[in-house]
Order: C-alpha cells, then sequence, then structure tokens
C-alpha cells in the first residue's frame, strides 16, 4: 500500500489492514501500529477506519480454526454414516436424536425371544401390528419409522415397533444400543422402552446411554425423561415417578435397589463450547469462575457467596475437563467440592 | 463484478467441493466461517443460535452438494443463505413470538466495548462518534455499510445477499455516505474526516 493511497476507504479495503482488525493478525499489527506513528495523518486515517471496522463487527463473534475444523469433519462424518444429525449437532431442535444403550447383560439377548410378557404388552397398547427389527450384521442399520424418526441400529441390537404409531403416542422396544433421532412431535410422545427403563423424548437432542448391569441413560444435549420401567406400567405415564435429565446428567439403575441415581457423566462436556480464552483467568473473583463453569457445563454449581468473596483465581483452565477444573480451583483456593444430586457442591473457607 | 482471485479461488474450491472434496469443503468453511457468524449476529443477539444456523447452512451445503448450482459469487450465496436461515429458525423457535421481518428487523450495530475500554480518550472520541452515527443510520443503510465494509463484498454482491437490485444498493449506499458524513460534520468540531465515495 503506497502511502499516498492511505485513505479511510483504502484502508478498509486492504487486506492486511483488516487481517489486523478483524483477524488480530500479530505481524499486520506491527505494520500498522507501526504506520501509525509515521504522520499525524496516517494515525488519524488508521484511527478511524479501524474504528468503524470495529463498529461494524461490535463484537468478536470468531471461533477457533481447531473448532471450524471440527464442525467440518462433523458435517462430512455425518452425512457419510447415515445422514443422521447426530446429537453433537442440536441444530433446529426440529428433531430430537438420541442414542441409546442398552446393555443388558445375559437376559438381554434372549430377551425378545423369552420374555413374550412385554412384547405383548406393547402389542396391546398399540392394537396395531409390530414389527421386529433385528441387526444381526457387524454393521450399523438404519430403520425409518413411520413418523420420519430414523433408528441407527449397532449390532447384536433389536428394536420392535407398530406400524402405525397409536395417536397418544409412538413407543417402541429396545434392546441392545440404537441411535435415535426423532421427529419432534408435542402431541404424541416419543417412547423408548428397555426391559429395566422407559425414557421420553421431552426435546431437542440428546444422548442415552445404558451400559453393562447397571444400566444408565446418559444425556449429552437436550432433555430425557426416565422411569423405571416397571412405574410406567402401574402408573402409565405419571410424571411424578420419572427423572428429568439435562445435559451432561445421568440416571444409573441400581439393580439392588431397584431405583434410579442421578449424577453428573463421568466425563462432561461443554453445553455451550466456549472459547480457550474464557477459561485464562486473571485475579478474577471465584464467583465468576463458577459461573463461567456452570454456563460452559450447564451443571448447577452451589456455593455460599460470601465465604468465597475474597477468592481470586489465576489460572489458565483451557485445556482441562471438568473435574480438572473443579480439582484445580479447589487447590488454588482451599475449598472442596462434592456432588449431589448432580449438582455440584463447592465448599470453602474463605481467603484472606 | 470483476473476478478477482478470491473469487477464483472461491469457485474452484466450489467446484471440488461438489465433486466431493473434503479439502475444499473445508478451506470454505475457514474462510466464510466466522464472516457468517458475524452477519448472522446483526440479526439475532444469540451466538449459539447463530452458530447452529451456520452450521446448518453447511450441512445443507455438504448434503446437496451434487445438485448446486456454482453461484457467481460463493461469498453472496453464503450469506444470503444466512440471513435467510437466521431469520426463519428465530421464527420456528419462537413461534410465539412475531416473526422478524426483515423489512423491520434492526439491524443492530453496538458500541464495541472491548475497544472502547482499551483506547486512549481521543481514539475513544472518534469510536463514540462513529458509533453514535452508525446508530443513527436507517437499519438498511447500516447493513450495506456493513456488507461494503466488513464483508469487503461488491455492490453486486450486497444486492444477491438482500435479495435487492444493483440500483438499489447503489442508491442505499448513497445515502448511507450522505448521512454519515452529515452527521459527522455536525457532531464534530474538531477532527473533519473526508469520506470517499
Amino acid at each position: 500500500l503506497e502511502n499516498k493511497e492511505l485513505s479511510v476507504e483504502s484502508l478498509l479495503k486492504d487486506e492486511s489492514f483488516r487481517s489486523w482488525v478483524i483477524d488480530q493478525n500479530a505481524e499486520a499489527a506491527i505494520y500498522w501500529n507501526q504506520k501509525a506513528t509515521e504522520n499525524e495523518d496516517f494515525r488519524k486515517n488508521i484511527t478511524f477506519a479501524k474504528s468503524f471496522l470495529l463498529n461494524l463487527q461490535e463484537k468478536t463473534t470468531n471461533i477457533s480454526d481447531n473448532e471450524i475444523n471440527r464442525i467440518s469433519q462433523e458435517i462430512i462424518q455425518q452425512n457419510e454414516e447415515s445422514k443422521l444429525r447426530f446429537w453433537k449437532n442440536p441444530v433446529f431442535r426440529v428433531a430430537a436424536s438420541v442414542a441409546f444403550l442398552a446393555c443388558l447383560g445375559y437376559f438381554s439377548y434372549t430377551f425378545i425371544n423369552k420374555n413374550q410378557g412385554s412384547q405383548i404388552e406393547l402389542a396391546t397398547t398399540s392394537n396395531q401390528k409390530n414389527i421386529l427389527k433385528e441387526n444381526q450384521t457387524n454393521e450399523i442399520e438404519n430403520v425409518v419409522l413411520e413418523d420420519g424418526s430414523v433408528v441407527t441400529l449397532y449390532p447384536q441390537s433389536s428394536i420392535e415397533y407398530p406400524s402405525h404409531f397409536d395417536a397418544k403416542s409412538r413407543e417402541v422396544y429396545l434392546s441392545g444400543k440404537a441411535f435415535f433421532d426423532i421427529k419432534r412431535n408435542p402431541e404424541q410422545p416419543f417412547w423408548v422402552h428397555t426391559k429395566k427403563l422407559s425414557t421420553q423424548v421431552l426435546g431437542t437432542s440428546f444422548l442415552v446411554n445404558a451400559v453393562k448391569e447397571n444400566t444408565k441413560v446418559e444425556v449429552k444435549t437436550g432433555k430425557v425423561s426416565v422411569y423405571l420401567h416397571d412405574d410406567v406400567k402401574q402408573e402409565f405415564k405419571n410424571q411424578k415417578a420419572g427423572v428429568v435429565l439435562l445435559p451432561n446428567q445421568q440416571v444409573t439403575l441400581e439393580n439392588d435397589e431397584n431405583r434410579l441415581v442421578k449424577t453428573i457423566v463421568e466425563q462432561p462436556l461443554q453445553v455451550v463450547e466456549l472459547p480457550k480464552e474464557n477459561f485464562i483467568f486473571d485475579e478474577v473473583p471465584l464467583k465468576n469462575v463458577l459461573k463461567t463453569i456452570e454456563k460452559a457445563y450447564g451443571l448447577s454449581i452451589t456455593f455460599d457467596e460470601n465465604k468465597i468473596e475474597n477468592c481470586f483465581l489465576t489460572a489458565n483452565l483451557g485445556a482441562e475437563s471438568l473435574y480438572e477444573k473443579l480439582d484445580l480451583i479447589c487447590k488454588i483456593t482451599h475449598s472442596s467440592y462434592e456432588v449431589v444430586d448432580a449438582q455440584i457442591i463447592v465448599y470453602s473457607k474463605g481467603c484472606n | 463484478m470483476g473476478t478477482t482471485n478470491l473469487n477464483k479461488n472461491d469457485l474452484q474450491n466450489w467446484v471440488l467441493m461438489k465433486e466431493g472434496n473434503e479439502g475444499a469443503f473445508n478451506a470454505l468453511m475457514r474462510k466464510y466461517f466466522n464472516q457468517l457468524l458475524n452477519y448472522g449476529y446483526k440479526f439475532v443477539k444469540d451466538e449459539d443460535f447463530v452458530k447452529d444456523c451456520v452450521q446448518e447452512v453447511f450441512i445443507e451445503v455438504w448434503k446437496r452438494r451434487e445438485k448446486l448450482s456454482v453461484p457467481d459469487s460463493v461469498k453472496a450465496y453464503l450469506l444470503s443463505s444466512v440471513r435467510k436461515k437466521v431469520v426463519r429458525e428465530n421464527f420456528r423457535q419462537n413461534s410465539d413470538k412475531e416473526e422478524i421481518d426483515l423489512e423491520k428487523t434492526d439491524f443492530l450495530v453496538e458500541l464495541s466495548s472491548e475497544w472502547a475500554l482499551i483506547q486512549e480518550e481521543t481514539e475513544s472520541q472518534i469510536n463514540d462518534k462513529i458509533n453514535q452515527i452508525l446508530q443513527e443510520l436507517p437499519k438498511r443503510q447500516r447493513e450495506v455499510i456493513y456488507l461494503q465494509y466488513y464483508q469487503n463484498i461488491s455492490r453486486d454482491e450486497i444486492a444477491q445477499t438482500m435479495d435487492i437490485n444493483a440500483q438499489s444498493v447503489s442508491n442505499l449506499l448513497q445515502s448511507a455516505f450522505k448521512t454519515f458524513r452529515e452527521k459527522w460534520v455536525r457532531i464534530s468540531t474538531i477532527l473533519i474526516y473526508f469520506w470517499i465515495c
């Protein structure tokens, strides 16, 4: 860029200038800061053009290249796998995506064959002929339901569903593991029954996960409600009997106790993907730090505001997992935490 | 519209992408994702929502790549897709609320607070003035100014993006410059800048 061309208009069109202001390019910054000291007119024009662009930009909404790469990989893979919208893409909340994993151990394999009782139950509620799909291959298989919902059935799993759904509800019976992409319809709630648990789709997108003897339902994003199968039979769809799960929460079935225990998933993921910079804390009040974490993971954190009033944190927690973050924070601020009923409670003796 | 090297690259990537080239798709995303986020944010002040919308535009592009035609301007095509998507989805999600009418929507430009904090006084005065004037510009004038300078696209591309004809874009830009200049002169007693059309 020639000096004489250093008008506001030409600055605004200049790639290097734009990369300084918009992309915070460090090399360009050195060049333009230097340029601004050369003479008063340059300085004025540069100041004006920079301010103008920033005011148009209004706010840096940028996400990192890494994240863009991740999203692009996800789109490509998603499309190849099955044209399903995976849970990581809670895009328009029209479809509820469920991944449902029910490893019911030895009994589950033979469940469909042996436990005729449950099959009959489903058949009678829907008053329709049921269709049974079993995946005996080594690859995932797609099953499209009448309402357009898509079920991705994992190997050695089976699903049973009516050829026509009941007007009041859509109910399927699953043995094994499956991923559901469900068309949202509040008038006709979607139920996934397994041997021990019944899960109702309440909206948006989520991942449900149940493994081994301890049947488990795990939510990534969205909202589901989980019931003991027996409760559903007795008090059909009595809302009080269920446990509502939000992102990063899970419910496990304690076999011996036959009750649902709600906790936080083992590896909570950020629900709101905050930029790494948001986790670089420099003398930040502990309260704000905890609020940031609360927002990012969608989990509730309880603490005594008065106690932690004088606690400040300086740390870079961009790379750590939720629990690593909490461990570090507690170590630095001489506090401790525990997880109770899917909530995080931070105890502090206060800081001086 | 002169075909610059940048546009040529876009078109090459677009053609490759249509053939299923993942690298080309990724290159387009890296180049435009953030610019599209910023544009969407002008209509709905919810970063997560806008991110979902931009993501969905790319999902659709990738899904329908074989059927898509090659646009005159890839950037204008993406900007206009995001514009429509943000408005439509915002309506779908808030069906109890009123639909955003693009004709009525405020094209919001707020004071960039980071900027205001860092700058020394004179610069912050300039900043305040620019901010004030942009705020006072009618929303469509503000949008053409934003597309012309922040998105750095041609008049034809602006026309495509906003779904109006090129002459209307020129008229809007002329009025915007005029308003900007008048307001600037009016509120600045010391500093006078010349705006070159």
